[in-house]
């Protein structure tokens, strides 16, 4: 359908999806802590203020825009939201913003090069499964894949970390970094502590692409420019790798598209068990502490990651695709 | 001779993952009277693998077998109602959208699209804690936010089917919507819906593990995803106690191993095409 | 005049779920340096499977006997990395649908100069590895191309900068046809096999393209598969005939078209010349199933001109004049095989 429109029109109503996602994320995070069992009061501010002196909780009341009829409070709520007043923690004692900020970083230095590492060593093992399918190669390569796809991301890690941080001690057993270092020593300690966690999710993120390369490659390998390509003179890892593959990058992509949810939710896990300090550790102390306000401005902050993975997905598939320009 | 062993392999995934499904539900149709000990019962803790305790017992000295047992019902059940209920809302959105063209399909499909890129996770996490823990509130919530990818297949099948030839020309000679509907939408779409179904109780499942080991499930109802939590959180896993926190992940996986193994057999039965693909 | 190609007794086979398919049985063929060779038959009778053989691409498809020999080597007993370097560089193809045998995903330039890579450096993956480049490629590769597309005729009608920077599906098909003939060129192979040049063409490309196919087989060695009977005339100084996976007639062009010995070749010219015309002749039967074969000659089921022997034995190849017949209407006695 979108096809026949122009540029500019697909990339105007793609605009107003997403504006109208983030308007319903909002107003979800508005809506639910009143439609929810219990006092919206104590939903909203929680549970230390709501048992607090009835003075301070009408102040809390007034100060945080639960008071007057609900309308105003919503139209209250959509204006702090969009000035980037998403609330206080009460557990980290700061801005919602602030205490998010500090911790989205790490989770997306784990999410950002697994998606690319993950991609990269899909598109080779499924490339090379393709290529000698049926062989023990691929049987090997897809049962490993299955397996990871199959086995929940957070024990896989207790898994690692019991084998490679408790009994073979090769890597340390969780955080960002050992102690205090800086400079150079202090990158080398950070790489050292992601090796585990980022591995992990390179291959889980592989296992989800894996299949995806191997069936676009074979499929594409009954078109008739692998078989001129071959014609051509050229080697059959030129053909498989640069013929094949390339074209095989578009699905890739909408299939990276697709999983980021279930990949980002996948590092949410892990983080907890390697006690990475990112999105996915602050939403678990944060469920504990019944920390409302951080619980709202990670969902939110997590949807507006999905709709810029969604944005340059879109993008990279028409810079991939010349026939979609 | 070779297409024969094809076909052996093809049965054997999909036999491979129909056992492992049929024995994990024989466990937790049957817990009460295969588990050897009380699950609930407290006794002394830690204990390693024995006899009397098949894979020792937890901090609080309950049987981890006959935990994971009792397991299997919670998380099976669950998984299979979520499924069931996010399956069905797909399908009627589904159906609906592709049937009456025009603004109902327009406005269902926004809402899905909308669905479709929110974040599941954090979602059901919010939603959770305010609902409280229970396990009908976790089937509730991952029931209802898990429909958005089943009514957009369904409908591009229904389309796809609308469009078609045969469906054409059966409405050139007078066929009825109704007609149409039960003789040529329905069997296409059916084995696409038991797909999705069993793909789903997958995610399901996982999900309610991902919940449950958060902390957003029953304390006192036994599931894997529990399991796992009181295994990280109270010492299983620091103190390399593998027997308590191995079995349930491993449960969980072959768990999803077998139901993704019988989907990807319905969806290449069901699709000529992909079957041609996996084939070559 | 020098033999460049000579294939002997090949057999190609498939096997299918469904059985054996015997897609060439025993061919003989022979092309001289400098000869343009014309083989025609109808669609399933095998000359797509010869051809691809020739460049040892008929997977999944097996040789199981006979042999190909180029320019004095016998191709069935190259190892794959040898016959990567015949292909494209001593045989080349231009196959037969321009619409999907250019890569969708990399410009014109890319391609063609793809075709210049593997010509100098040979066609491993890194010495090919051109993703990032912009395919305008060096001034020597911009010249070079330049000329091979004005002995195309594309020289003047279209800018060669241009055109480099285009991917496939921005040209027509014409165009696209000419490129792939380039890109053929490209490689200086010493012969030219041409899939179908002018069947997916409209008429303007097809008289353009059977102008450059004319130009070319003055100066090269080429095997042109077609049943387009104008291009063959124009171009052809031989052709052969196949049905059912062999060879069943072969000889001098004029001597072919003027007087066609085997009843099938009869049938199939005659089908083609009245195309234009009122009545249409046609071969009667099923077309050829290549699994289970009819005993004797495959053709005698649908021959008008059968014999009792012609479901009994398969007929010999023959000499009579100057052409070579498969078929027991000219049978002397004497057998060869």
């Amino acid at each position: 359908m979108e096809r026949h429109q122009h540029p500019a029109a697909a990339v105007a109503s793609k605009a107003v999806r997403y504006l109208i996602v983030l308007f319903v994320i909002i107003s979800l995070n508005f809506l639910l802590p009143r439609l929810m069992p219990g006092d919206p009061v104590m939903n909203v501010l929680g549970e230390e203020a709501y048992y607090g002196s009835p003075e301070v909780l009408e102040e809390l009341k007034a100060e945080w825009g639960l008071d007057g009829p609900l309308y105003v409070q919503y139209f209250r709520y959509l204006g702090n939201y969009l000035k980037g007043d998403w609330g206080h923690s009460f557990l980290c004692m700061r801005p919602v913003s602030e205490a998010i900020g500090l911790h989205l970083r790490w989770t997306l230095a784990l999410v950002l090069p697994a998606i690319i590492l993950g991609a990269l060593l899909a598109a080779i093992a499924g490339a090379l499964a393709a290529w000698y399918r049926k062989s023990k190669l691929d049987i090997g390569f897809s049962a490993t894949f299955l397996s990871f796809y199959s086995m929940p991301h957070y024990w896989l890690a207790m898994v690692l970390l019991f084998v490679f941080g408790f009994l073979l001690g090769w890597f340390p057993l969780g955080k960002v970094t050992s102690g205090d270092t800086t400079g150079l020593a202090y990158v080398v300690d950070v790489g050292w502590h992601m090796v585990l966690p980022l591995g992990l999710l390179t291959v889980s993120k592989a296992a989800y692409d894996f299949l995806v390369v191997r069936n676009s490659v074979i499929s594409i390998y009954g078109e008739d420019y692998v078989l001129m390509a071959q014609a051509k003179g050229l080697s059959q890892m030129a053909v498989l790798f640069k013929h094949a593959v390339r074209n095989a990058l578009a699905p890739l992509v909408t299939v990276t598209a697709i999983q980021f949810g279930a990949i980002l939710s996948g590092t949410l896990m892990i983080e907890i068990v390697f006690s990475w300090p990112g999105m996915g550790t602050m939403i678990y102390e944060a469920i504990g502490a019944r920390d409302y306000p951080v619980l709202q401005g990670a969902f939110f902050i997590i949807a507006v990651c999905m709709l810029v993975a969604n944005f340059i997905a879109d993008m990279v598939y028409v810079w991939l695709d010349p026939r979609t320009r | 001779m070779a297409r024969l062993r094809q076909v052996m392999q093809g049965n054997k995934a999909r036999w491979a993952g129909i056992a492992m499904l049929v024995l994990f539900i024989l466990c937790a149709m049957l817990a009460p009277w295969i588990a050897p000990l009380d699950p609930w019962e407290f006794g002394p803790a830690f204990l390693r693998p024995s006899t009397t305790n098949l894979l020792g017992t937890n901090d609080v000295g309950q049987d981890i077998f006959s935990e994971l047992l009792y397991g299997a019902r919670n998380s099976l059940l669950v998984g299979f109602a979520a499924a069931l209920l996010s399956v069905s809302l797909g399908a009627i959105v589904g159906l609906v959208a592709g049937f009456r063209k025009g603004i109902l399909d327009d406005l269902l499909m926004g809402a899905t699209d909308v669905f479709l890129v929110m974040p599941m996770l954090p979602l059901a996490i919010l939603v959770s804690v305010y609902l409280g823990p229970s396990i009908w509130n976790l089937t509730l919530v991952i029931g209802l936010l898990w429909w958005p990818s089943t009514a957009r297949v369904i409908r591009s099948q229904v389309l796809s089917i609308r469009e078609s030839g045969y469906v054409e020309s059966a409405r050139a000679l007078g066929a009825s919507d109704l007609w149409i509907m039960r003789r040529h939408v329905l069997p296409n779409v059916v084995p696409l819906l038991m797909a999705k179904f069993v793909l789903t109780v997958a995610v399901a499942m996982l999900m309610e593990a991902s919940l449950s080991f958060l902390g957003l499930g029953d304390p006192i109802a036994k599931s894997w995803g529990m399991m796992l939590r009181y295994a990280f959180l109270r010492g299983g896993f620091v103190g390399g106690l593998w027997w308590w926190y191995a079995p349930p992940g491993l449960a969980i996986g072959l768990c999803i191993l077998s139901l993704t193994l019988i989907s990807f057999s319905i969806e290449e039965k069901s699709d000529p095409r992909l079957k041609r693909v996996l084939e070559r | 005049m020098k033999e460049l190609l000579k294939v002997t007794g090949l057999n190609v086979v498939f096997d299918t779920p469904a059985g054996r398919v015997h897609a060439n049985r025993g061919i003989n063929l022979m092309v001289n340096e400098n000869e343009t060779l014309g083989l025609m038959g109808e669609s399933g009778c095998g000359k797509t499977v010869l051809f691809l053989s020739l460049l040892r691409l008929q997977q999944p498809g097996r040789i199981v006997s006979g042999s190909i020999v180029f320019d004095g080597r016998d191709l069935t007993k190259l190892t794959t990395s040898e016959m990567q370097q015949v292909r494209g560089r001593q045989i080349a193809l231009v196959p037969q649908d321009h619409s999907t045998a250019l890569n969708p995903a990399f410009t014109v330039g890319q391609q063609l100069n793809e075709a210049l890579l593997v010509r100098d450096n040979g066609g491993g993956l890194w010495k090919t590895s051109l993703i990032g480049c912009s395919g305008r490629g060096s001034q020597a590769f911009q010249e070079e191309v330049k000329a091979v597309l004005g002995e195309l005729a594309l020289g003047d009608l279209v800018d060669t900068g241009r055109l480099l920077g285009r991917y496939p599906h921005q040209l027509s098909g014409g165009i696209r046809q000419r490129v792939l003939i380039a890109m053929a060129l490209l490689g200086h192979p010493r012969m030219l096999i041409a899939d179908e040049p002018t069947t997916a063409l409209d008429r303007a490309s097809r008289v353009q393209t059977l102008e450059v196919l004319n130009r070319l087989c003055e100066r090269m060695t080429m095997l042109i598969i077609s049943h387009d009977l104008d291009a063959i005339r124009t171009t052809c100084e031989r052709v052969a005939v196949m049905y059912g996976g062999r060879i069943i007639e072969t000889g001098p062009m004029l001597s072919v078209f003027r007087n066609p010995r085997h009843p099938y070749t009869r049938l199939f010219l005659s089908c083609q010349k009245f195309s234009r015309g009122d009545v249409l002749p046609e071969v009667t039967g099923d077309v050829l199933n290549l699994i289970d074969f009819p005993l004797g000659c495959s053709f005698h089921p649908r021959c008008p001109r059968a014999m009792p022997v012609c479901s009994e034995l398969e007929p010999a190849e023959v000499h009579v004049d100057d052409t070579m017949v498969a078929c027991h209407l000219y049978a002397t006695g004497e057998t060869t095989c």
